[in-house]
């Protein structure tokens, strides 16, 4: 009896070593195989990216059992990954500027904003991502969608700022004010839409009235518009910055007859100089002049002209 | 429990899947056929209006991502009763006073379900055949059928976690279990990618495990693909078709250690 | 092979409590042994453990000590299921078969070919008294005596060398018990050995020859059902008689210390020994009344289990 127990015991132990070995084996070969199949996947083809929208949201509405907000949520959020993709993914060689991203051919992305606003047509984010990414794109598909935007929801003043926003980028002044005075009579227009509407009609070209606009960008909008807002509002910093130093700098080479050898030659000059709101220039420990992202300015010797590493295009447009 | 003679130890485990099969059959478990007929003959029809004349590519993704969810749907409320609706309603007592080893038995019933899920699969693939045809997207119907393939070994594999977890578990609990594996399965590799470029190497660490621990659905997925008419070449037909095998092995293995020492009270 | 079944010193421990903290002893040391070509009677109240050692038997548990071997195999050995039957109490089997189905599965298990399958299936389900209108229905359809029966006859397809029964009457009205009880029979006559385990008494003593006694998971008494009996004390006997009223005995009564008791057909004398009874018919002759039959009064089978079981 002992003997038989004694048996069965050991049998016992004997599989629970069999499972053990086996799940050793099994472990490894799981490891590899893995690996293998991880490693002969098939890719989804880099165009997938651009494939034409399959479906499109307007005509989804009313069959999604009432979940149209999340399909808009779900449009929006692939055009915030669909550009973030195409930044990501453009050659490392290749210079973009906020001002035209068509080098990115980002043309799904009205497709995706078109259909989230179709299914939501209050959805502000959208309009207001749409309102400063677009025209950097196609500026009448801008003027269009942000049209839609106040076609839908007449009373929010925003969507009149967007839209006077991009006619002020495109230089078209005069539908820029009807803009921003109609958006000044919506009912909960803060007092800054009448004087951007004066703005228009009268300084509109200025640098004044491009921090205004971007100041109300950055206080309003969603993070995104705010970034792009304080990115504008540093460039506008470092073009007055850059057009005080080059001011300075011709008058150093009128007295001296040659340009300066370094920056720090026209520190003391600058110190003098009052730049809008009341604000320094700024310099790092060891005396360099700095732009708002704290990289020093680079003096082009024979321009007699300085540039700005962190805004390529400030000075090169106005 | 050892083996009773060798000479029909695998003939009793066909007739316990056959058995199986037949259950599920009776069960009414291919009804969802119906359903799905009606979704993809319903889509064929619709989507030439909601779509920008894209319905291949669209009547492949639904058709494809409907054939992996009705199937795990099955795979995991079937799977976890599968053994344990037995012993509740004791139907095992008589079992195994025949000459059937238990290990015979939990293999038969696991591979009576996959049965059940090929014919569920194949049909649904024949569906979506047809769906193809009418819309005039013949062109992508191998790149499809390597998608269903994938699929229904994506489904053997959820089918025996499922048989896994209910050998030690109540089915609701298992259920549960199963569907999170079928969730962090999907993500696992997305996961380690993300821990890899940015995580401590703590992170690293326990994505890593988590990544060979946890069955890799993601290998399994070809769908996206096939609506571009791709094929998936044979090292990775063969590599995966491994995995599938080995990993299911090793569940069922864990399954059996531990049924096999279960008291039936 | 001298015995079909030994049980040795079988021990079983439930663990209960969410902890598992607590051992419930089923089985205490039980130790048996069953002889081929009997058939057994197991006998216990409720809980005694007889279904647990059937199921250690059968493989479903895990006996915490002691073996068993059937067949001279220890209970681990599947293979020996091949030549043995078991029928669960109250069986339930998959109900989306039918009785054939059912038959035909288990046939296949047991690799019999499709014609043996089919001819066994229709000769046992005839045989359990299935009607044949009935082996075509879904078992859910079943009512509990003929789940009882299916699960009978499922048990006898192997044709084994012995079956375990568990309770095999429950379920059953009373033609069917005298239906199932006459297989039983037929069952030992053919040189199948039956181990059945039961509470309904009448079935024991209409059938077994030996019995084991189970008490809270220790065998209270085993052997042969006639000596287990035949060893309760001294023999008392029964006079039954008609004709006359109790009050001509009582004289009779009162001087040799029989009990009197009247009964629906008239009155009953009870001797305490065989000397006793010349005197009782003098007596009853004498006061005219008419005698019935003499009888030996045995301790029935069930004081027998009240006193080994401790209950009622």
């Amino acid at each position: 009896m002992n003997k038989a127990m004694q048996a069965d015991r050991s049998r016992v132990r004997l599989s629970g070593v069999m499972l053990a070995v086996a799940l050793l084996i099994g472990s490894c070969a799981v490891y590899f195989l893995s690996n293998a199949a991880e490693a002969s996947r098939t890719p989804v083809p880099g165009s997938a990216i651009d494939d034409d929208l399959s479906l499109e949201g307007k005509r989804l509405k009313g069959f999604v059992f009432g979940a149209e907000g999340l399909i808009a949520d779900v449009y929006w959020m692939q055009s915030l990954q669909y550009l973030g993709d195409k930044f990501v993914n453009a050659p490392a060689d290749q210079v973009i500027s906020l001002d035209d991203l068509r080098p990115l051919n980002p043309r799904l992305l009205y497709p995706y904003l078109d259909n989230a606003t179709d299914l939501d047509p209050g959805f502000m984010a959208a309009y207001s991502y749409g309102a400063t990414v677009l025209p950097a794109i196609d500026p009448e598909t801008a003027i269009k969608f942000t049209k839609k935007g106040i076609a839908n929801n007449p009373e929010n003043f925003r969507l009149y700022q967007y839209l006077g926003f991009i006619y002020w980028k495109l230089h078209r002044y005069d539908e820029a004010a009807a803009a921003y005075e109609r958006g000044s009579e919506q009912p909960d227009a803060p007092p800054f839409m009448k004087a951007m509407a004066a703005f228009m009609a009268s300084n509109a070209g200025s640098r004044e009235t491009a921090r205004a606009m971007y100041r109300q960008m950055s206080d309003s909008g969603d993070q995104q518009t705010r970034i792009n807002a304080e990115y504008r509002l540093n460039e506008l910093d470092a073009e007055e910055q850059m057009e005080a130093i080059n001011a300075k700098l011709a008058n150093y080479q009128e007295k001296n007859g040659s340009c300066v050898r370094s920056l720090k030659d026209i520190v003391p000059a600058l110190g003098a100089v009052k730049l809008a709101g009341g604000a320094q220039f700024q310099q790092t420990a060891a005396g360099e002049i700095v732009d708002p992202q704290l990289a020093p300015y680079i003096l082009d010797g024979s321009a007699c002209s300085v540039h700005s590493t962190s805004f390529p295009k400030a000075g090169a447009n106005k | 429990m050892r083996r009773s003679s060798n000479t029909n130890y695998f003939s009793q485990i066909f007739v316990i899947a056959k058995n199986a099969f037949r259950e599920a059959v009776r069960d009414r478990i291919l009804y969802n056929l119906v359903v799905f007929v009606l979704l993809l003959t319903g889509a064929a029809i619709f989507l030439g209006e909601l779509t920008a004349g894209q319905e291949v590519r669209t009547i492949i993704n639904l058709g494809l991502n409907a054939i992996l969810l009705f199937g795990a749907f099955i795979a995991i409320f079937v799977g976890v009763g599968l053994v344990s609706k037995e012993i509740e309603k004791r139907t095992v007592y008589a079992i195994f006073a025949k000459p059937v080893t238990r290990p015979q038995f939990l293999i038969g019933k696991y591979l009576g379900l996959c049965l059940t899920l090929l014919v569920n699969t194949a049909v649904m693939g024949i569906g979506v055949t047809l769906a193809l045809l009418y819309v005039g997207g013949g062109d992508r119907l191998a790149s499809v059928w390597a998608a269903v393939f994938f699929v229904f070994l994506e489904l053997c594999v959820l089918t025996a976690v499922a048989i896994t977890f209910s050998s030690f578990s109540t089915p609701a609990l298992s259920a549960l279990f199963t569907f999170f594996i079928f969730v962090i399965g999907h993500f696992s590799s997305s996961l380690r990618e993300f821990a890899a470029a940015l995580g401590s190497a703590g992170a690293k660490a326990v994505f890593g495990t988590i990544y060979y621990v946890m069955p890799n659905l993601s290998l399994y997925g070809f769908r996206t693909q096939a609506a571009y008419g791709l094929l998936p070449d044979a090292a990775a037909v063969a590599a995966i078709t491994g995995y599938t095998i080995v990993y299911i092995a090793i569940l069922l293995s864990i399954a059996n250690f531990i049924f096999s020492r279960r008291n039936f009270k | 092979m001298e015995y079909i079944v030994e049980i040795q010193d079988l021990s079983k421990d439930y663990e209960t409590g969410f902890w598992k903290k607590k051992n419930v002893r089923a089985l205490d040391g039980l130790s048996l042994s069953v002889e081929p070509g009997q058939i057994f009677g197991f006998l216990g109240g409720n809980g005694a453990g007889k279904t647990t050692t059937i199921k250690i038997l059968m493989g479903l548990l895990f006996p915490t000590s002691g073996t068993a071997r059937i067949l001279g195999r220890d209970i681990a050995d599947v293979s020996m299921h091949r030549e043995i039957g078991y029928c669960p109490e109250n069986p339930y089997f998959y109900d989306y078969l039918t009785a054939s189905e059912l038959m035909n599965y288990f046939g296949e298990i047991f690799g019999l070919d499709s014609r043996r399958r089919k001819e066994r299936s229709a000769e046992l389900l005839t045989k359990v008294g299935l009607a044949e209108k009935d082996w075509n229905k879904q078992l859910r359809k079943y009512s509990k005596g003929m789940l009882q029966r299916v699960g009978l006859a499922q048990s006898l397809i192997n044709d084994p060398k012995i079956v375990f029964l568990d309770e095999p009457m429950s379920g059953l009205d009373p033609m069917g018990r005298r239906e199932i009880r006459e297989l039983i029979a037929e069952l030992r006559s053919s040189g199948t050995t039956v181990f059945m385990s039961t509470h309904i008494l009448s079935d024991v003593e209409a059938l077994c020859e030996r019995v084991a006694i189970l008490r809270r998971g220790k065998l209270a008494a085993t052997g042969r059902l006639e000596d287990l009996l035949a060893s309760s004390e001294q023999q008392a006997f029964e006079i039954s008689v008609s004709g006359i009223s109790a009050v001509a005995l009582s004289s009779f009564a009162a001087s040799s210390g029989a009990e009197l008791s009247e009964k629906p057909t008239g009155i009953s004398l009870q001797v305490d020994s065989e000397s006793e009874i010349d005197a009782a018919l003098k007596a009853v002759r004498a006061s005219g009344g008419k005698l019935l039959s003499v009888q030996p009064i045995r301790q029935s089978l069930e004081e027998l289990f009240v006193e080994k079981t401790g209950t009622a």
